[in-house]
């Protein structure tokens, strides 16, 4: 049985969770989101590929990537500065899609490392948009996903997930 | 008509002029100086976005007006579905990292 993803996203708000555990330490887990090499192997949705331009993962750092699809056609660019990276139980970023029209569409993105049960970890993305418009969009577009990609698929994991 | 509004917020350009008129209603003249590309284009995006509904159109003397409909994108059912499909990706391939480096580690 596989590890749920909650996502909260409660109508008129700023902010969204997406929380999920995972049965492997946390000093594991944290390692995965603070090695670039690691990062690049699952950030990725399904036939994406995600490239760091660059990874400046301590305080006051920064970071740069770009979603690809399978042909390396970038499809979008995300930036942001690192606030804090305390291992293994925080990381405190923010995010913004480069290369929109309108500058200031910024997003605070913190992360919690939570140690349960000893072997397990459980993650908590807390993100908080400048607006409401702006964390709707975030939720809706998929921004990162490629959405229509995404649902075509839907239909072939659920089967899989059916027979499995 | 769900797919629709999925097909129209997929394109890069439509999803900057979502965003672009979600922060303030436009006319498409005021939304053609934030693009690259041609008017044409812009307006032909404009369309797609109209013609899904997640543009409302408002007749403001001679110049027409573009508001962003969110209750639009709030109709689709399921709306967090997609969402959390890319973060249930992304932590399925992050189980199977964290199984190999586990070996590693032993």
């Amino acid at each position: 049985m596989k590890n749920q993803t909650k996502i909260i996203a409660d109508p008129g708000k700023q902010e969204l969770f997406i929380i999920r555990e995972f049965d492997a330490p946390r000093e594991l887990v944290f390692k995965a989101f603070t090695t670039v090499e690691l990062l690049e192997q699952f950030f990725a949705p399904n036939n994406r590929v995600t490239k760091y331009e660059y990874f400046n993962c301590h305080d006051n750092g920064s970071y740069k990537y770009a979603t690809c699809d399978e042909n390396g056609k970038i499809l979008c660019v995300f930036k942001g500065a690192i606030h804090e990276v305390a291992a293994p139980e925080r990381i405190i970023q923010t995010s913004e899609l480069d290369g929109l029209p309108v500058k200031g569409h910024v997003v605070l993105d913190a992360m919690t490392f939570e140690s349960i049960d000893g072997n397990k970890t459980r993650l908590t993305i807390h993100d908080v948009c400048i607006s409401v418009s702006d964390r709707d969009m975030i939720v809706n577009s998929g921004m990162e996903g490629g959405l229509v990609q995404i649902f075509d698929k839907l239909e072939t994991l659920l089967a899989e997930q059916i027979k499995n | 008509m769900r797919r629709d509004v999925f097909q129209a917020i997929a394109d890069p350009t439509r999803r900057a002029i979502l965003i672009l008129i979600a922060a303030q209603a436009m006319t498409p003249n005021a939304i053609a100086e934030h693009f690259d590309c041609t008017r044409q284009a812009v307006s032909n995006h404009i369309k797609i976005l109209t013609e899904c509904k997640l543009l409302d159109q408002e007749q403001a003397g001679r110049e027409m007006i573009y508001h962003f409909n969110l209750n639009k994108l709030k109709e689709v059912a399921d709306w967090l579905a997609p969402f959390q499909r890319m973060w249930e990706e992304r932590f399925d391939k992050l189980d199977n990292l964290l199984e190999n480096l586990k070996k590693e580690t032993k």
